[in-house]
């Protein structure tokens, strides 16, 4: 167990690169789950790894692998998106003091919408839904449109889509102004108590605003900007936060017992066990 | 293994300085094997708690917000009073309120906050007199921190071990009362000499006339392991210092060792010795022997305090007997886990007088 209290070593798939950073003939070296790897590209395309990792896919842009701490072979994969109609990814790598659970726990954490975020009218549009490996939560929410001296609110809907404790899909969708969102957020363990967060946010090519081609390089840009600026400031939070069994909670804070139940399917057995006792 | 108990011993301990927490500050420690919030309401009062939100685990050192008397935490808002009970939340009330939030009972006095600590979470059963901290008559303090890998029951063991007085400190006659244990209170007085009071070993020539021997008392009294009040007297010069020890317990192994030093200042009718002494010599002779003061403290804590072991069945001369023992005996008070008191081997014949002391007594012979 680390200092936070998680343990460091969890299963399931994670990106450990993006396919743009690894080039034909090239090499990444990095950790994942406090074991270090070594990727290489040969020159037929093909990846090889070295290091503790079972498996390798690669999809959306990103290079995931399968950990286990066991070394059992994967038994489900993430499901890879269809990029037609949807503009090229822009990235951004996070580096934080937190865990993969910790992180995505904040999507269910509905009490610090408003007090970190900002955000108001929050409404469940999709009750948290538990299935195998995946998690699916929607909420319509309003924020301040992202303009100096205006105070509009933006209305938006988004889907979160969780497969495992290293891989969400989540949809965004601001019906005002046609613009539909899909947001990649990657957690990757590296060192106990360290996750890397790879975020990848694409827009639909079809804005449905006038112009919206020609606009869409600068919403998608401000959007990027917006996400990524959630993540620090949740990021500030996680840097000393302490993960605590059990919480305090009250009404309104999400079903966050139910959700922390569900991610102990990807703990190898012991550690889930402690967790649960 | 360390010179310590498992668990950090019980008492009231400085965990800041009053001018450290302004009204609506919160400041984030780390002490008691915690991460500590020590916090200021808006009505003046010093609070300590734990900084750990319970809600869902946030810093509150570093995210918490002081509201009115509360404490808030930042991340979802819930509000805490001075006792840890949570008082508001933006939503629906836990199913339990009442000191979810751990808190130390706060005692704030003569611009020091200082912090009651039981790892039982019993409540104080005594309390450092305000007397001792009578300001009249004293110049102002001077402060000086360190940080020691050892436990605070290894420091203050030091006050109770003449043989080091020898040894480490280089002194000699050293003419010590039997310590005087009055509940949480525990008294001793050296009477000795030493080379100087501004070097701690002796000059070569020429400069050895320099470091005139010279005879001090040190006396000092400790208020549980938390305070060590000593006062360090050099009759010839009439200098009296006072000098407030805090060692406070990062964790059981490891502590922040702080000192305020303050000098007797001239008061009353007085001689024209005593006038040139305290107008002239005194406001040179104390900062020197602050700087003296804290070399002393640095290097005795990185080089002895620092590598002392515990030893379960110590041999000791019957000399050191009559003060480690009841020393130890008193320690056992603020023990939690309540260890068995140490088994003495039996006494060993007393070590050789130190060499300056046998040759003045073959000079005699």
């Amino acid at each position: 167990m680390s200092a936070l209290g998680l343990d460091p070593r969890p299963i399931g798939w994670f990106a450990i690169a993006r396919s743009d950073e690894l080039r034909r003939g090239g090499e990444i070296a990095g950790v994942l789950a406090a074991a270090p790897y070594r990727l290489r590209r040969r020159r037929d395309g093909a990846v090889d790894v070295d290091g503790r990792i079972g498996a390798l896919a690669e999809q959306n842009g990103f290079v995931f692998a399968w950990h286990h701490p066991g070394g059992a072979a994967p038994t489900w994969r993430v499901p890879a998106l269809d990029e037609t109609g949807w503009r090229p990814l822009r990235h951004r790598l996070l580096r934080a003091r937190s865990h993969p659970q910790e992180v995505y726990e904040n999507s269910i954490d509905t009490g610090h919408f408003p007090v970190i975020h900002g955000y108001s009218d929050i409404s469940v549009l999709q009750p948290m839904r538990l299935d195998g490996h995946e998690m699916t939560v929607g909420y319509q929410i309003a924020r301040k449109a992202p303009l100096p001296k205006l105070d509009w609110k933006v209305v938006a809907n988004f889907e979160v889509h969780l497969h495992g404790l290293g891989c969400a899909h989540n949809h965004i969708e601001v019906p005002m102004f046609g613009l539909r969102v899909r947001m990649f957020a990657l957690t990757t363990p590296t060192e106990p108590d360290r996750v890397d967060i790879r975020l990848g946010v694409a827009i639909a090519r079809d804005l449905g605003l006038p112009g919206g081609r020609l606009v869409a390089p600068l919403v998608h840009a401000g959007v990027k900007h917006g996400i990524v600026n959630d993540f620090l400031q949740d990021m500030e939070v996680w840097e000393r936060k302490r993960y605590l069994r059990p919480p305090l909670l009250v009404k309104g804070d999400g079903p966050i017992e139910r959700f922390r139940r569900w991610s102990q399917q990807f703990y190898a057995a012991d550690a889930a066990r402690a967790e649960v006792n | 293994m360390k010179n310590e108990s498992k668990t950090i011993p019980s008492g009231w301990y400085y965990v800041a300085d009053s001018s450290e927490i302004a009204r609506g500050q919160v400041v984030r420690k780390e002490l008691f094997g915690q991460i500590l919030a020590l916090w200021r309401t808006e009505s003046g009062a010093a609070r300590v708690t734990d900084a750990t939100c319970p809600h869902l685990g946030s810093d509150l050192g570093k995210l918490g917000k002081v509201v009115g008397e509360h404490l808030q935490c930042f991340s979802h808002r819930f509000e805490y009073d001075g006792a840890g009970t949570c008082v508001k939340t933006p939503r629906a009330t836990p199913c339990r309120t009442e000191a979810v939030l751990h808190s130390y009972p706060v005692h704030e006095v003569s611009g020091f906050v200082l912090a009651w600590y039981d790892a039982a979470r019993r409540q104080p059963t005594w309390r450092i007199p305000d007397h001792v901290f009578d300001a009249a008559g004293h110049g102002r303090f001077v402060k000086s921190q360190y940080t020691f890998d050892c436990s605070v029951e290894t420091i203050n063991e030091d006050n109770f071990d003449v043989g080091h007085l020898f040894n480490w400190h280089e002194l000699s006659e050293v003419k010590s009362t039997l310590p005087t244990v009055d509940g949480a209170t525990i008294s001793v007085v050296h009477d000795f000499t030493r080379h100087s009071i501004l070097t701690q070993r002796k000059l070569p020539p020429p400069f050895h006339v320099l470091s005139r021997e010279i005879t001090s008392r040190y006396g000092s009294t400790l208020y549980g392991h938390g305070l060590t009040y000593s006062f360090i007297e050099i009759p010839a010069f009439e200098f009296l210092t006072q000098d407030f020890i805090w060692p406070t317990p990062i964790s059981a192994t490891k502590t922040l060792y702080t000192t305020f030093l303050r000098r007797k200042l001239p008061s009353g009718k007085r001689t024209l010795r005593q006038r040139l002494l305290q107008t002239v010599l005194h406001p040179v002779l104390f900062p020197a022997f602050v700087i003296r003061l804290r070399l002393e403290h640095k290097h005795e804590g990185r080089g002895f305090w620092e590598n002392q072991l515990r030893v379960e069945e110590p041999i000791i001369t019957e000399r050191e007997r009559p003060m480690l023992e009841p020393y130890w005996e008193w320690c056992r008070q603020f023990d939690v886990d309540q260890q068995p008191p140490r088994r003495y081997l039996p006494t060993v014949t007393e070590p050789a007088a130190p060499a300056k002391k046998a040759r003045k007594a073959a000079r005699t012979a």
